[in-house]
């Protein structure tokens, strides 16, 4: 008898030779050569930065307004929170290139522009990547909130805690890994985020491109080393970072 | 001295509680759905009441003429729910000092190692509440609210989760505390509101007991005065009396006695207050006689219950010990007499 739990293990196994072969078969075109010119290409250093920072800010300004949003809903009940809880998938699935068209007409509006002009520049990118991005630290942070129950709050202020205190002490502090975890998801989404960034900031060369930019630039002018050899770093770089996130996480979660 | 007179509306019930008492252990008795954990948060202020008023030990915590709602965290109260309610990110330490960082307050390591001893937990407060079983963790609990220095300590049947006897054992060692509380150089006593219903618990809690009935506070008393001698049918009916019946013609003819009973409609006896006459026995001078014939017999090990059919088919519960059932001889269809003691019958309104 074939156990269904070994069939699922099989699956997992499958999935993941499947992915390994997939990128393997890049690795024709790599040679050291093609590190080394690219990390002694300034462009790409360049677009690395901005990524990096691009995608910072954006994580910034999605725990500024995903986390109290997402405590919010986590907290309400009734039919209009469910509305906007599903408004906040839009971003989700919706293509970003779509999400950069409204974006991108929303700051050429003539009354915007008076206000600021964002349309290619690198504030442009962030307010690009963070449309797109939010949503995973909203989600996960009310995930984290709704399994929190409130009782804890009330407790901490009958000891003398006021109204934040006896928020971050428990509730706060109780969904921090499951925040955590949609910051990352929010920086990765924002790292990796390509449509919207390119069609707000315009992809600029040495100015407001990221990595995936960098690569399809690169593509389009048939320098094809560079662009592998620079997605190769990409994915080696975000795989690096999720693990040693996760393995942070691990151990802070072993001391709960 | 606790004051409270307020009124809530919700969609399918109105709460309007009155209580007034200078007693500092106070029990909440009454079904479950009755409003007594509402009248908890209440005072907790978890919510707040429509109109009224609330004041524990001269503090007005509520006043809607005044405009008065006091924040949770300027009540000073403790407060104890049924759910485990201990900070999981928190050290046991952590957790029962809580109070005294959010205070600023002092506590003498003298008494702060008494009270931990009283309680058993002096050796876990390096822990991580989940490593507690649930009677350690209401310890804890029961800790991290007496530090922070309440002027009331609300119990919202937090030991309801545990065992009889890890319970009684655990209601004991609180009893002690709460009374020692002075000793050990609190400024002032510390009042007790206590809500639950089981009747045991309610028995060793309180000094003076209100029953809670469908939003409404129905009577409020001494301990035993009320389990002696309640006042409404509805509160007989939850401090199970067991016999209770309408007066009418037909027992008024038995129980003569009934007949002073003014503006009460019903009466009742607890079953260990009915006497059984032996089959021998006189009949003469007894009082209150009824004769009826034995349906069924219960045996409890430390006494035995004895249904017995009287006239018209109504039950009469009766309840002695062991030894006694044994000399008496008692078989199911046996035709028995028994008489009601007079001092033991209590007269009873309904409450509409």
């Amino acid at each position: 008898m074939i156990k269904y739990s070994d069939i699922f293990k099989f699956i997992t196994y499958l999935l993941v030779i499947f992915f390994v072969i997939l990128i393997s078969f890049s690795f024709d075109n790599l040679s050291t050569g093609s590190f080394k010119t690219l990390l002694n290409d300034n462009l790409f250093l360049k677009a690395l930065k901005f990524g990096i920072l691009s995608a910072t800010f954006a994580t910034f300004l999605s725990c500024i307004f995903g986390i109290p949003a997402g405590f919010f809903i986590a907290r309400s009940k009734g039919k209009v929170i469910q509305l906007i809880d599903s408004f906040f998938d839009i971003p989700v699935v919706v293509p970003p290139l779509i999400i950069g068209v409204f974006i991108l007409n929303f700051l050429s509006d003539e009354t915007v522009v008076k206000v600021t002009n964002m349309v290619f520049t690198f504030k442009g990118a962030v307010l690009a990547q963070f449309f797109i991005s939010f949503p995973f630290t909203l989600k996960m942070s009310k995930n984290a909130f709704e399994l929190v129950s409130p009782i804890y709050e009330r407790i901490a202020m009958t000891l003398g805690a006021g109204y934040f205190k006896s928020f971050y002490d428990t509730t706060f502090k109780l969904a921090l890994n499951g925040i955590l975890s949609g910051m990352i998801l929010s920086w990765l989404r924002s790292f990796g985020e390509f449509g919207a960034t390119l069609l707000v900031a315009g992809g600029i060369r040495g100015k407001t491109e990221n990595l995936p930019i960098y690569i399809y630039l690169n593509m389009m002018e048939g320098d094809y080393d560079k662009g592998i050899a620079a997605a190769f770093l990409g994915v080696l770089f975000v795989f690096v970072f999720i693990v040693t996130v996760r393995f942070i996480g691990n151990k802070k979660r072993g001391d709960v | 001295m606790i004051e409270i007179g307020v009124e809530k509306r919700f969609k399918k019930l109105n709460f309007s509680y009155e209580l007034k008492t200078k007693s500092n252990k106070i029990v909440l008795f009454g079904p479950s759905g009755a409003g007594k954990s509402n009248l908890l948060k209440m005072i907790a202020g978890f919510y707040p009441p429509d109109t009224g008023i609330i004041k524990v030990a001269d503090r007005v915590l509520f006043d809607s003429n005044k405009n008065v709602n006091l924040p949770i965290f300027h009540r000073n109260i403790g407060y104890l729910p049924q759910e485990y309610t201990l900070f999981p990110n928190m050290t046991v330490r952590e957790n029962i000092e809580y109070a005294v960082k959010q205070k600023h307050l002092k506590i003498d390591d003298k008494i702060y190692s008494e009270i931990l001893e009283l309680l058993e937990i002096k050796e876990k407060l390096n822990d991580k509440p989940s490593t507690l079983s649930g009677g350690q963790k209401q310890r804890v609990a029961i800790a991290r609210a007496i530090f922070s220095r309440p002027d009331i300590l609300l119990f919202d049947e937090p030991f309801s989760a545990l065992d009889k006897p890890i319970k009684e054992k655990l209601i004991d060692t609180l009893m002690k505390l709460i009374d020692n509380l002075v000793k050990f150089n609190f400024d002032s006593e510390v009042k007790s509101i206590f809500v639950t219903h089981s009747i045991e618990d309610a028995y060793l809690l309180g000094e003076e007991i209100a029953i809670v009935y469908n939003g409404k506070i129905i009577e409020t008393g001494k301990a035993k005065e009320i389990f002696d001698t309640p006042q409404f049918l509805e509160t007989a009916l939850l401090l199970n009396f067991k016999n209770i019946f309408e007066i009418n013609e037909q027992f008024m003819e038995r129980i003569p006695i009934l007949k002073n009973f003014k503006d009460k409609n019903y009466f009742g006896i607890r079953p260990e207050n009915v006497m059984i006459l032996r089959d021998d026995a006189s009949k003469n001078g007894r009082e209150n006689l009824l004769e009826g014939y034995v349906e069924r017999i219960k045996l409890f090990g430390s006494f035995a219950e004895i249904n017995m059919v009287i006239f018209k088919k109504k039950i009469l519960y009766i309840r002695l010990p062991i030894h006694a059932f044994n000399k008496l001889s008692i078989v199911n269809g046996k035709r028995l007499t028994v008489s009601l003691k007079t001092e033991s019958l209590v007269g009873f309104r309904g409450l509409r």
